[in-house]
C-alpha cells in the first residue's frame, strides 16, 4: 500500500441518484435537437431537408470521411430546421422505427469486420466524455494488434453515476459488448476497473462471468480516488510496472460496451444513453435513459424540476464538466450526466497570493509542479514550462480544487498548453457548439 | 412567494470554468489550524512562566499587528493581518527569542519580522528565508550582550548524569519559551501532521536523520533533544509553506540536509543559534532542491 498516493478522495454525492437503482426509458421530448458535431473530428454532414418525415433510427446526417460519425434520427416525426450545426425534429409521440429491432441471426459469431462495420454503421462514439469516434480508436490498434483490452467503470467523477447504473442492471450485455470489442482488437484479456466503492457492481459482472463462463475477462479493484477514470492513471493501476510500456492498451468505456452489444446484436443505432440528474437541487435525481438530443430543460423536468434555486448546472461531473449558461442545451452522445450544483458547494472568494503550501504538487496524478508551471506560464518562460513538462498535464481540475488561495490554475495550465503545445484533442463541449435556438 | 420547482427552470446562470467546485479551505484558516497546533506549548508557558510569558505576547503580537496594517496602509495595499500570517510569525518570533528579552528589543525584532523579514518581499508566500529566525539573527547581532549569553550558556543536564524524566514534559530554566516542553510540540506537531497540515516528510526525515547521525557521532540524544528546540523547528519552523521545497522529494532532501547542517554547526555554535542557521541555509537552497528533486519522465 502507498502511503503518499497521488489524486484525492472527493466527497462523492453518488448515494443522491442511487435512491432508485433501477434501469428506465424517460419520455419522449416533444422537440430534439441533435448538433453535428456530437464527437472529435469533423461534423457530420445531414442528408435530410426540412419538412421531410423521417422514423426513429433513421439516418439524417452521414459522416465526413473516416474521422467523424454518423447521427441517428432519436424520435420519429418531422425535421423541423436544419442549419449547419444542428437538426431539430419534432416528434409525432409514435416512435415508429425505421427498421425493426430485431435480433440477428448467429450474432454471437459475428465477423470483425462485420462488427467494425456494425459500430460505424451505429454512429458509436466514447461515451465516457471525450466522444472519440470508437471505429477510429478501434482502427489505430489494429494496426499494432492490442494486448489488453481495459473497461472503464471507474466513474470517479463525483455525482454521476450512469456506469453503475448500466453495470448494475446490463452486465451479461456489457460482457458481450467487451467481447466484441476484443474480437475487433485482437485483445487477448480484457480487464473491467471498478472503484472500490462499487462493490456490489464487481459482485455482480464476477457472478456474470462465471455464467457466461468467459475466462478472458477478469474484474480488477481499483482504489477510489479521483481521477481513477483517467487513461493513464488506469495503465498505472492496472498493468504492473514492469511491463508497462510493452503492453498494447485499449480503453473504452463500460457504456461503449453496452452500445457496441446493442449495435452488434439489433443494428440498433445510438440513439438513447443513460444520463444521471442529480444534484442537491433537483426534486428527484435518478438514472434514466435519455434520447440523444433531448434538452436539459426536458431531462431536469422529467426529474420534476429544481427544489432550489441551482447556481451552476453542468453536463458532466463537477470537476471536469461543462457548466450551461441556459438549460435549452441539448444532451449529445457524450453527455454522461446533468449536475445541478448548489450554493454550498461554491466558493466565490477572489484569488490571493500563492502561499507555496504544496496542496497541487501533492495532489497532482502526474506529479507535475503546477506552482512552477503556472509561474512559468505567467512570466511567458518557455524554458520552465518544457522543463517541468507541461506536456504531461491531464486536466483533471485537483490543483484548481485544492488550492487555498483559490488561483484558477487550470485555466493558466490550459492556456498555457494551448499556447507552448496546441491543443492536443478539441474540447467536446465549447460554448459554440452548445448554443441553440430556445424551445418553444 | 417561492418560485415552484418547474418555474425555476426557465432562470439562466453564469458560465464557469472547470472544475465547479472548490475544497472550501483558505490559507487563512490553515495559518490559524497552525497557530492553533501551539496551543499547547503556549498554554504549558502560561502556566510555568506566566509574567514572562504574557509580556512577550502582548508586545510581540500587538506591535507585529500594527507594524502590519501599518506597512499595507502606507503602501495602499489590502489589509491582511486577519490572514493568521503575521500572527503565527509573531508568535514563532517570541518562542525563538530568550524570555528574558526587554520590550524594546521585542518591539524592534517583530518590526524587522514582518517590515523587512515578511512584507519587504511582497507579503505571505513570497519570502526567502523564514522572518522569525531572521528577526532572530537580527537581535542577536545586534544586542550581542543582551540577547545571546542566554541562547549560548544553556545546555541541559550537564550536571546530571541521569536526566529525570519531566525534564521532557517541562523544564523550568529553560532559555527560551520553545524550549519549555518538547512532548507539548511534539502533541501539537503531530497532530497537525496527521491531518496533512504540515507535510509530514518534512519533520519525519529530519527527525529520523537527526537521531542516526547522533548515534553515529555520539551524542547523547536526550540531551540533545532537550538543550534545543528541536521539535519546534521540526514541525513548526523547517516546513514552513514559504520558505520549504514545495516538491515531495525536495521536502525529504530538506529535512535530511538540515539535519547535517545543524550537527556541523552545533561543534562550534551553541543552542538555537545552530538550529536557526541551518534553517536558514536550507532556506536559501529551496530553489536549488525543487529543481533537482523535481519528477521528471522520460
Amino acid at each position: 500500500m502507498k502511503i503518499f498516493r497521488r489524486g484525492i478522495k472527493l466527497p462523492d454525492y453518488k448515494a443522491l441518484s442511487l435512491l432508485t437503482p433501477h434501469f428506465k426509458k424517460a419520455p419522449l421530448p416533444a422537440f430534439v435537437t441533435l448538433p453535428l458535431k456530437q464527437h472529435q473530428g469533423l461534423p457530420a454532414i445531414p442528408l435530410v431537408r426540412s419538412g421531410e418525415a423521417v422514423k426513429t433510427g433513421a439516418k439524417i446526417a452521414a459522416a465526413q470521411g473516416d474521422f467523424s460519425a454518423h447521427i441517428h434520427a432519436s424520435v420519429s416525426g418531422t425535421v423541423r430546421e436544419v442549419t449547419p450545426d444542428y437538426i431539430r425534429l419534432e416528434s409525432d409521440g409514435k416512435d415508429e422505427w425505421e427498421a425493426e429491432i430485431v435480433e440477428q441471426p448467429d450474432w454471437k459469431n459475428t465477423e470483425r469486420d462485420k462488427i467494425r462495420q456494425c459500430i460505424f454503421n451505429a454512429g458509436l462514439v466514447g461515451l465516457g466524455g471525450k466522444g472519440f469516434p470508437t471505429h477510429l480508436k478501434l482502427d489505430q490498434t489494429t494496426k499494432g494488434a492490442c494486448d489488453l483490452l481495459i473497461l472503464n467503470g471507474c466513474e470517479s467523477e463525483p455525482f454521476l453515476t450512469a456506469d453503475f447504473i448500466l453495470m448494475f442492471n446490463k452486465a451479461v450485455e456489457i460482457l458481450h459488448g467487451a467481447r466484441f470489442l476484443m474480437c475487433v482488437s485482437g485483445a487477448k484479456k480484457c480487464l473491467i476497473a471498478i472503484e472500490d466503492n462499487k462493490l456490489e457492481c464487481i459482485e455482480i459482472i464476477l457472478s456474470k462471468i462465471r455464467l457466461l463462463g468467459f475466462k478472458d475477462i477478469e474484474v480488477k479493484q481499483v482504489p477510489a480516488r479521483y481521477p481513477q477514470g483517467s487513461d493513464s492513471e488506469l495503465k498505472r493501476t492496472c498493468i504492473p510496472s514492469k511491463n508497462r510500456d510493452d503492453v498494447k492498451v485499449l480503453i473504452h468505456n463500460v457504456a461503449t460496451a453496452y452500445a457496441v452489444y446493442e449495435a452488434v446484436k439489433y443494428h440498433k443505432p445510438l440513439i438513447e444513453r443513460v444520463v444521471t440528474i442529480t444534484g442537491h437541487c433537483i426534486v428527484e435525481p435518478q438514472n434514466l435513459m435519455f434520447r440523444i438530443g433531448t434538452s436539459a430543460y426536458d431531462a431536469i423536468k422529467t426529474c420534476k424540476g429544481f427544489l432550489r434555486d441551482p447556481v451552476r448546472v453542468i453536463f458532466g461531473g463537477p470537476m471536469t464538466g461543462v457548466s450551461l449558461s441556459h438549460l435549452n442545451t441539448p444532451l449529445t452522445k457524450p453527455v454522461n450526466g446533468i449536475v445541478a450544483l448548489a450554493q454550498e458547494f461554491i466558493d466565490e472568494g477572489k484569488e490571493k497570493p500563492c502561499i507555496r503550501c504544496g496542496l497541487c504538487v501533492e495532489t497532482c496524478p502526474e506529479h507535475l509542479v503546477p506552482e512552477t508551471l503556472i509561474k512559468g506560464i505567467r512570466l511567458k518562460d518557455r524554458a520552465v514550462v518544457r522543463a517541468f513538462q507541461l506536456q504531461n498535464c491531464i486536466e483533471c481540475g485537483n490543483c484548481a480544487f485544492v488550492c487555498p488561495s483559490n488561483i484558477p490554475l487550470l485555466d493558466i495550465l490550459k492556456e498555457g498548453k494551448q499556447t507552448y503545445f496546441g491543443a492536443p484533442y478539441e474540447s467536446m463541449h465549447s460554448e459554440k457548439d452548445l448554443i441553440y435556438a430556445v424551445v418553444p | 412567494m417561492p418560485l415552484s420547482p418547474k418555474e425555476r427552470l426557465k432562470k439562466t446562470f453564469p458560465k464557469t470554468t472547470s472544475p465547479h467546485w472548490h475544497s472550501r479551505f483558505s490559507s487563512s484558516y490553515w495559518a490559524w489550524q497552525i497557530t492553533l497546533g501551539l496551543l499547547p506549548l503556549i498554554l504549558l508557558n502560561v502556566i510555568i512562566d506566566f509574567q514572562d510569558t504574557l509580556r512577550l505576547l502582548i508586545f510581540a503580537v500587538l506591535s507585529g499587528l500594527m507594524c502590519d496594517y501599518l506597512f499595507a496602509f502606507f503602501h495602499r495595499e489590502e489589509i491582511t493581518i486577519d490572514d493568521g500570517s503575521s500572527f503565527l510569525l509573531c508568535l514563532l518570533f517570541i518562542l525563538v527569542i530568550p524570555r528574558y528579552t526587554p520590550w524594546w528589543a521585542v518591539m524592534l525584532g517583530v518590526f524587522f519580522v514582518i517590515a523587512a523579514g515578511k512584507a519587504c518581499f511582497g507579503g505571505w508566500g513570497q519570502y526567502i528565508f523564514h522572518p522569525s529566525l531572521a528577526g532572530l539573527i537580527f537581535l542577536a547581532t545586534c544586542f550581542a550582550g543582551e540577547i545571546t549569553p542566554y541562547l549560548r550558556a544553556y545546555e541541559y543536564g550537564t550536571q546530571q548524569a541521569v536526566i529525570p524524566f519531566y525534564a521532557w514534559f517541562f523544564q523550568v530554566d529553560a532559555p527560551t519559551l520553545g524550549n519549555m516542553s518538547p512532548i507539548a510540540v511534539l502533541i501539537g506537531g503531530m497532530v497537525l501532521a496527521w491531518h496533512r497540515r504540515i507535510d509530514p516528510r518534512t519533520p519525519a526525515t529530519f527527525l529520523a536523520a537527526l537521531l542516526i547521525l547522533a548515534l553515529l557521532i555520539g551524542i547523547r540524544i536526550d540531551r540533545l533533544f532537550l538543550s534545543h528546540p528541536i521539535a519546534l523547528f521540526a514541525f513548526f519552523i523547517l516546513p514552513d509553506s514559504s520558505t520549504s521545497p514545495i516538491t515531495s522529494r525536495g521536502r525529504i532532501w530538506a529535512g535530511i540536509a538540515c539535519a547535517l547542517f545543524f550537527l556541523f554547526f552545533k561543534s562550534w555554535l551553541t543552542g538555537i543559534e545552530a538550529l536557526a542557521y541551518s534553517v536558514l541555509i536550507i532556506n536559501g537552497l529551496t530553489p536549488l532542491l525543487d529543481r533537482y528533486a523535481r519528477f521528471v519522465r522520460s
